[in-house]
């Protein structure tokens, strides 16, 4: 199982608690390696300290960055060019260009799980 | 016996008063007329004429009150106007007026009291100005005004509309999905407790149905109050569309009999509404039919459009035909108002699907009699279809 290099992390960017905790705590029962940012300021900083950040689950609606502005100024700075965005909401406005993936809310445990495995190995 | 000067001065005064009553009698835009002590018209001018339609020697002698309405003359306006005048030295009112010809006009009135140079009365001074055109451009920029408020609260209200969609769409369903979530890991953990599994499951179902109902919220909202859906249409392949429609059915109703009909469709439609379409009618088709029957779903392209026919056997009488318009209808549904897991909802989804069939500028019919009940989705295949 942890042979090599050890499984990437799952970066989780939501700004409501409970959902963000319950993500954790879904993604790591089931063997995978998460970091959490309570807005996109938040997950830029992560991006910045974590080196191994392999999939970006993010929220739009958030405050004081939202997600269109996190992806933005994700492209700007050039952070993390290879790193898939997942994008998870309900807001009814266009998902930025150039992210990976949308999931609509609500989501999942199924839906959650089938899209993480899709690009990051459990640790 | 006057001097020659007096005689002048007498001659000079009444060439003035001559000169004075030609400007008043010319004058065309007012109203200048004078009035005896008791009311009664005693001179006209040419503005008075063309105002009111009189000619001098119609309206001299006649009492002033023929130019009000009836409803001023019994409640006699026309004697407290005279009242003031006489009182305050003159009297001005703006209202309606009536012509000779009986059409009304709104007037500008000033009533002054002459006096002689003994202090005594000797009649009135009238100046009648018509502000009909005033008068209806006030109204009009009041109803102006009116109407511009009236733009503002509807602005005002869709706004509170669309907040009230994100607050919906956005705040009340992360926290269900955070309970959804917790479900699914302490039933995990738990492994085999049966009974305490079904306690989650309860809790679980609950959840779903709740979202269910949020989402039919929002959708009967969009369709309600936002003005539509908005569609997002994309190349779509409908049979592998309806496949993973009935796929999820039949992993949400083990025991179900289901089977779909049809060969690759190509077209141009919003993927994720039309899910929800087909997921609304086959999930009913499957709850509603009799139990034990199939339910067969069939595509069937035609060269601008297709259609898919989502059949059941009747699980009783076939729908009436009665009630078959309006089982399409917001806030009621076809059978009892049983809200167990399977039939969650609010009972708007036909409303919401044909909504949406409708969006795509097709429809949706209901044709049921003693062979079956079969709901007839028409698309219309957008533009490019076909080629995608």
């Amino acid at each position: 199982m942890t042979q090599g290099t050890p499984a990437k992390k799952v970066l989780i960017v939501e700004d409501e608690e409970d959902l963000r905790e319950m993500m954790r705590d879904v993604l790591e029962a089931h063997g995978f390696r998460v970091v959490t940012a309570t807005d996109g300021q938040a997950a830029l900083e992560a991006l910045a300290r974590e080196d191994d950040v392999g999939l970006v689950l993010l929220d739009l609606l958030m405050p004081r960055m939202d997600g269109w502005d996190f992806v933005k100024r994700v492209r700007e700075i050039g952070a993390a060019p290879h790193t898939p965005i997942v994008v998870h909401s309900s807001a009814p406005a266009e998902p930025p260009p150039s992210v990976t993936r949308v999931l609509r809310k609500p989501i999942d445990t199924d839906r959650l799980l089938a899209v993480v495995d899709e690009f990051v190995k459990r640790g | 016996m006057r001097t020659a000067s007096e005689e002048n001065e007498r001659r000079a005064a009444e060439e003035e008063a001559r000169r004075f009553r030609l400007l008043v009698e010319s004058v065309r835009d007012y109203g200048i007329f004078m009035l005896t002590p008791t009311g009664h018209v005693s001179t006209w001018n040419q503005g008075a004429a063309r105002l009111k339609g009189y000619t001098a020697n119609e309206i001299i002698g006649r009492h002033f009150s023929v130019f009000y309405p009836a409803e001023d003359v019994a409640a006699q306006k026309t004697e407290r106007e005279l009242e003031g005048a006489t009182r305050d030295g003159r009297f001005e009112d703006e209202g309606w007026r009536i012509r000779k010809d009986g059409t009304r006009f709104w007037a500008n009135v000033v009533i002054t009291a002459l006096r002689n140079a003994d202090g005594e009365l000797i009649g009135f001074g009238k100046v009648t100005r018509d502000l009909t055109e005033r008068k209806q451009t006030e109204e009009r920029l009041r109803a102006l005004a009116a109407e511009t408020a009236a733009l503002a609260e509807k602005a005002r209200l869709q706004e509170f509309h669309e907040r009230f969609i994100g607050i919906l769409g956005h705040d009340l369903r992360n926290p269900l999905a955070a309970l959804d979530m917790g479900v699914a890991l302490l039933k995990r953990q738990l492994g085999a407790d049966a009974s305490r599994a079904r306690v989650l499951d309860r809790m679980a179902s609950s959840a779903r149905r709740m979202s269910r109902m949020i989402e039919q919220i929002l959708d009967l909202t969009r369709t309600r109050v936002v003005g539509g859906f908005e569609m997002v249409p994309g190349p779509v392949d409908l049979r592998a569309l309806l496949a993973a429609v009935v796929d999820e059915v039949q992993i949400a109703n083990p025991t179900a009999a289901l089977h779909l009909i049809g060969t690759e469709t190509l077209g141009k439609w919003d993927r994720d509404r039309l899910e929800q379409v087909f997921s609304n009618l086959v999930s009913n088709a499957v709850h509603y039919g009799a139990a034990g029957t199939p339910v067969t779903v069939t595509l069937r392209p035609e060269r601008d459009a297709v259609s898919v026919d989502v059949h059941n056997h009747n699980a009783g009488a076939p729908i009436p035909d009665a009630i078959q318009a309006a089982v399409f209808d917001a806030y009621r549904r076809g059978t009892r108002d049983s809200r167990s897991a399977t039939t969650a909802g609010l009972g708007h989804g036909l409303h919401i699907s044909r909504e949406i069939a409708r969006a795509h500028g097709g429809d949706i019919v209901l044709h049921s009699n003693a062979g079956g009940t079969t709901f007839s989705v028409r698309l219309p295949r957008a533009a490019g279809a076909g080629s995608a």
